[in-house]
């Protein structure tokens, strides 16, 4: 995607200006792995459940969370800035994309992706002779 | 500083200077220089006339193990994060932070302890302060 064609998406999106659209902040994540499924954990505080976008196009995944706005008032003291979160996946080719599931819980994001079959890990008989 | 020996113009924080400048984000509180390192959670304090508003972002706690105390002009927050992975899950990255943490800050104003209201949503808290009556402004009538 070109610049353009993201800031042309941004403004349509409306109730925010361009510049600010320009800003994405990136989610730390956890990466943790099970027999059944991959796990991805995003910290995104401030983000609703109605305004997570999740989606996968040519393999990756990309993961959009949009904050409230920021607090009226005069910030006095401030460690860090509001704005929208962004962070993108590479997945791997087999993966089902159909199932991918996401669950937004106290501003922590969960991800479940699914294991192809193949993939699981299969426990093999040794025959005894 | 050895660098600064080697090369007398080499400063870091005028570096970061000239990134801010060229990105345009000079003049704006950074995210990577004004906290200090492992800093959590991170907070954001607010001014209005009568209150003072603190935000915090702590993602993914249970608002019941959060503790929020006043002092006179001074928040502090207490709490755990979960730990995290199960036995029988495989961790490939680990960038959130986990454990006890606790933070204490002063704020501009002296507050009433009585009329504390915190409220935690999406993983944010928000600390709202009203300012002690000898506080806050008041409006003197100017007699002519």
């Amino acid at each position: 995607m070109t610049t353009q064609e993201l800031t042309q998406r941004c403004s349509n999106q409306g109730t925010r200006t361009e510049e600010e659209h320009t800003h994405y902040y990136q989610p730390a994540t956890d990466v943790r792995e099970t027999d059944e499924e991959v796990l991805l954990l995003l910290d995104m505080p401030g983000v609703s459940n109605d305004h997570i976008d999740l989606v996968v196009e040519k393999g990756t995944l990309t993961v959009t969370g949009q904050t409230d706005p920021e607090e009226q008032g005069e910030p006095v003291y401030r460690e860090t800035r509001v704005g929208d979160y962004r962070r993108t996946f590479s997945l791997s080719d087999d993966v089902d994309t159909d199932h991918i599931s996401a669950e937004m819980k106290a501003g922590v994001l969960t991800v479940r992706i699914p294991k192809p079959e193949k993939a699981k890990p299969r426990r093999i008989e040794i025959a005894r002779a | 500083m050895l660098l600064n020996q080697l090369y007398p113009f080499f400063d870091v924080s005028k570096t970061f200077d000239e990134i801010d400048r060229f990105f345009g984000t000079a003049n704006r509180p950074s995210r990577f220089r004004k906290v200090p390192q492992g800093a959590f959670p991170t907070i954001n304090v607010y001014d209005h006339e009568d209150e003072t508003v603190v935000v915090a972002e702590i993602p993914g706690i249970d608002p019941d193990v959060l503790e929020v105390t006043v002092l006179r002009d001074t928040v502090t927050l207490k709490g755990k994060r979960p730990n995290g992975a199960e036995e029988d899950q495989r961790v490939h990255r680990r960038e959130r932070g986990t454990g006890t943490f606790s933070r204490t800050l002063t704020l501009p104003d002296a507050v009433n302890p009585d009329t504390v209201q915190a409220r935690y949503e999406n993983g944010i808290l928000r600390v709202t302060l009203e300012k002690a009556a000898e506080a806050k402004a008041k409006k003197i009538a100017v007699q002519s």
